[in-house]
């Protein structure tokens, strides 16, 4: 298990919530980074995304099958984590900085394969409304489950942590068929 | 009879479990059937998803 951010549930009633939200606008603000650098992409791109459709819909299928393991391999993306030192920063910053962190999606450990063929499924899409939605719907997933531990009781933060993770685990599947009709959509639009 | 005690959250966890699941049953066949008409709720609800596989890298 990767140990949850220190401090993560201290306070109690309203201030946890507050810094629950302090959090999700990191999250946002994060995600928004990634959301420009793949629209100005897009845009620098425009001018012939067919061959990025195929690509990226190989890769939706490739990652499609890693998620549900019948391609057993497992990506972990960066090896880089949150330093803990950076609670020095005090605990509204610490929480902040890990936000904005979490947001990117690609700064510390991959939440799932899926976040590989995301770039180009963003970069092809036929609307800058497409990036919004995948970019954004991942900043509400990814503070959603932060919240949910803290909110579980009859355990500690690190076991809450894992029970969410084994709970949510069961959606690979989903995720894993999304991701190959999706390439197979993107290969279709190709055509 | 084993009486279970659940708490708010594995009710929330298991809430957004299945309702993911159930948008993904009714959305998924109209990106193959409206040729990408529908694909910012698809798109969106995959990242959703994704994000929510994040609960062990926080």
């Amino acid at each position: 298990m990767i140990a949850s951010t220190p401090g993560w549930s201290a306070g109690s009633g309203w201030r946890k919530v507050g810094y629950l939200c302090a959090y999700g606008a990191s999250v946002v603000v994060g995600s928004s980074l990634i959301a420009l650098v793949l629209i100005a992409t897009r845009i620098v791109m425009s001018h012939d995304a067919e061959p990025l459709r195929v690509v990226a819909g190989v890769v939706s299928i490739g990652m499609g099958l890693v998620a549900v393991r019948l391609i057993p391999i497992r990506l972990q993306g960066s090896l880089w984590r949150v330093p803990r030192s950076w609670t020095r920063f005090g605990p509204s910053r610490y929480r902040m900085m890990f936000g904005i962190c979490m947001g990117t999606g690609v700064m510390t450990a991959l939440a799932s394969p899926g976040l590989y063929a995301v770039p180009g499924l963003a970069l092809s899409a036929a609307h800058l409304g497409d990036v919004v939605a995948l970019v954004y719907g991942f900043a509400v997933g990814r503070t959603v489950i932060s919240s949910i531990p803290l909110f579980m009781v009859g355990s500690s933060l690190g076991q809450n942590v894992d029970r969410t993770a084994a709970t949510v685990n069961h959606l690979r599947w989903i995720e894993g068929v999304a991701l190959i009709l999706l390439g197979v959509a993107s290969l279709r639009l190709s055509c | 009879m084993e009486i279970v005690q659940t708490s708010r959250g594995e009710l929330l966890a298991g809430l957004l479990t299945s309702s993911t699941a159930g948008v993904y049953a009714w959305l998924m066949p109209a990106v193959i059937l409206c040729g990408g008409q529908w694909m910012v709720f698809i798109l969106g609800a995959l990242g959703l998803l994704i994000g929510i596989q994040g609960a062990r890298t926080d």
